[in-house]
């Protein structure tokens, strides 16, 4: 039997006391050692660190430490692209099925099972992909990152297929979509958001447009939560609204006035800020539920992203007041879909309409 | 009441005692002591021990060991909070006191910072459906922290399940020396590998340390009698953790890393936990411990114990 070793490889006591002291939180670190029934009193988090790296771990331990140095930031925002296949050759769950039946993946790359899911009437295939990311200028334990994330297939014309993943990372549909274009070359075309694809008046009129259309007819937005404007590209240049100018805004898309000519976003338009993040919260027609859903162009190259932020009950009679409600994740996870699926074509849209101005 | 205070509290107290010897450490106290500590407040220690460290060969460790014999429904998540505060106070205060140096003078050339709370709940029916719950209790501590610079303290929790895993070492390595044939001086040895940070030599010791007796694996080093009984020398692996492949190959790393894994020795895998999984793997993992040496690989089941084994409890 073979293996790949350096998977595999015990790091070295000073990767751990790295690791445990400068990549995880010190709540982590405390948890690890007490669970453990050790207790390191009156330590600074790298003393702690130091003191740990003198046992020695197993596998698992190892993961639990590696996982939580890098989840510093994860999320389970979707995010992807549309693929336009030539012909019937290029349909990715077939692609991706006989990619990792020839043993064409190497070692590094794992697909699992793709299972055709239809509750909600649609077909959608599933599966799970996993890699190895290789960070080279990190401490050795950290250089290769195992990361997985779920992806989602839906046929959404002849030849033409929405691919969408939750993993945490933007990056990961990049993987993703590198890996089908070795295959297909260029028999394929893809589409993504990209929000430099979008003039400043455009990025407006796209999340005006999502407040309203985003979730469908079930769903009405209820109000703006969080809106973030920026000029350029520069992330240092970047502004989030006050209260009062969200609850303007609010006003402006509840009365489904255009958001552009409300006088606090001419301004901002007028001075170059472009939208880039805006946080809605929707609620059900006919059940008190509501759901936070926040819609953001992140990471570079600035890719469209969608991220659950909270699903709720009101159980307040006069006044509200929400409390957390279960969320199946399949659920959510259909719930993104549609969402993204509709920022698509809003995207797709207001580019064409804007441009025949 | 509670904590079986009296008789069986101090059986308890023998019985520990018993394991820790038996795991090299020796006892350099009476038991049940008190000692005036600053304002001449007395503290009760269930007894101290020094061990001899492979980590570090310059100083020897101290232990303060506190023995509780429970019942599972008189534990709570607040006693153990404050029996971890009140060992980290003990230390404190007894080490910057004068009365532990001048009543046991060999104090003086230990370690005093390190502190075992060593639990048994006796009420073993009750016990398996309790791991939870102590668990959480583990994890709801308040570690004592502080803001300033002060010398940190080591207080470990040991447990039922972990009493009985160091209890199988004990019993593992005692039945490994008696096969043996040869004298005492052959006897099997724990090995600390170098550390690159401590900057000490690798060394073998008839002695676990407290790192070992938390750790997921331990290692150690003999000599033996092959099988033309001629005189060869043993790596000997103590392994804890999972059994399935990933973890087991990374123990494999971790035994080339130590050079645990030679073209000369004879190598002993013995493992603790039970799978039946790992039926299914066990050629593949036999295949792969036989790369790159060693001269012989044979694969040991640990004893596991449902209770205290004799030798402790004939103290």
């Amino acid at each position: 039997m073979d293996y790949n070793r350096k998977k595999y490889k015990y790091p070295a006591k000073y990767d751990l006391e790295q690791t445990l002291g400068e990549f995880a939180k010190r709540g982590f670190v405390d948890q690890f050692a007490q669970a453990r029934g050790i207790f390191i009193t009156k330590a600074n988090q790298s003393e702690l660190a130091s003191h740990l790296s003198h046992f020695f771990y197993s596998h698992d331990d190892l993961e639990e430490i590696r996982d939580v140095a890098y989840k510093t930031n994860a999320k389970d925002a979707l995010a992807g692209f549309i693929m336009h296949a030539e012909d019937e050759s290029g349909d990715p769950v077939k692609l991706l099925q006989e990619l990792r039946d020839s043993g064409e993946l190497g070692d590094d790359v794992e697909i699992g099972p793709i299972k055709l899911e239809t509750r909600t009437g649609e077909e959608i295939y599933e599966g799970s992909y996993s890699y190895v990311n290789k960070k080279p200028g990190r401490i050795e334990f950290l250089q290769e990152e195992n990361r997985a994330f779920d992806f989602k297939i839906k046929k959404t014309d002849e030849n033409e297929y929405q691919i969408l993943v939750n993993g945490g990372k933007p990056s990961d549909s990049s993987v993703f979509r590198k890996l089908i274009k070795k295959k297909l070359g260029k028999k394929a075309r893809y589409e993504d958001m990209d929000q430099l694809q979008l003039s400043s008046s455009q990025t407006i009129e796209f999340f005006d447009r999502l407040a309203n259309d985003g979730l469908g007819d079930d769903w009405e937005v209820l109000e703006v939560l969080q809106l973030v404007v920026r000029r350029g590209n520069d992330e240092s240049d970047e502004e989030e609204l006050t209260e009062d100018q969200l609850s303007g805004i609010t006003q402006a898309v509840l009365d489904g006035k255009n958001l552009r000519e409300n006088s606090f976003v001419k301004e901002t338009e007028s001075r170059g800020y472009r939208f880039t993040s805006m946080t809605y919260r929707f609620h059900h027609v006919s059940i008190p539920h509501y759901i936070d859903i926040k819609a953001e162009f992140k990471y570079r190259p600035k890719v469209f992203i969608v991220d659950i932020l909270s699903y709720q009950k009101n159980i307040g009679r006069d006044e509200l007041h929400l409390v957390p409600e279960l969320l199946d994740s399949a659920i959510k996870v259909d719930i993104q879909m549609e969402f993204w699926r509709t920022a698509k074509n809003i995207f797709s849209e207001v580019q064409v309409v804007l441009e025949e101005e | 009441m509670a904590e079986d205070q009296g008789v069986n509290g101090d059986i308890w107290n023998d019985e520990a005692s018993a394991l820790f010897q038996a795991l090299g450490w020796s006892k350099i106290a009476d038991s049940n002591i008190d000692i005036p500590g600053v304002g001449d407040i007395k503290h009760g220690i269930d007894s101290i021990f020094a061990y001899k460290d492979g980590f570090n060969p310059v100083k020897d460790q101290g232990v303060f060991i506190e023995a509780k014999r429970y019942a599972t429904g008189s534990f709570s998540p607040k006693k153990l909070d404050d029996w971890i505060s009140k060992m980290d106070m003990k230390l404190r205060e007894l080490k910057f006191g004068n009365e532990l140096y001048d009543r046991y003078p060999i104090v003086d050339s230990l370690n005093i910072s390190n502190s075992v709370l060593a639990i048994w709940f006796h009420d073993l029916e009750n016990y398996i459906s309790y791991k939870e719950k102590l668990r959480e209790a583990l994890l709801a501590v308040k570690t004592p922290r502080t803001r300033g610079p002060s010398t940190i303290n080591r207080l470990f929790v040991l447990e039922n399940d972990h009493i009985l895993r160091l209890a199988s070492l004990v019993d593992s390595v005692q039945k490994w020396n008696s096969a043996l044939e040869l004298g005492p001086n052959t006897f099997l040895q724990y090995y600390y590998p170098a550390s690159s940070l401590s900057g000490f030599a690798g060394r073998a010791e008839p002695v676990l340390n407290l790192e070992y007796m938390y750790s997921s694996f331990i290692f150690a080093k003999s000599q033996m009698l092959d099988e033309e009984r001629n005189l060869a020398s043993a790596d000997v692996v103590f392994y804890f953790g999972k059994l399935d492949m990933n973890n087991l190959l990374r123990l494999r790393e971790a035994m080339l890393t130590f050079e645990m894994i030679t073209k000369n020795n004879h190598l002993y895998l013995y493992l603790y936990q039970r799978s039946d999984e790992f039926r299914k793997i066990r050629p593949d993992v036999e295949d792969v411990f036989n790369r790159e040496g060693p001269v012989h690989f044979e694969i040991r089941m640990m004893e596991r114990f449902g209770d205290l084994p004799t030798w402790m409890k004939n103290t």
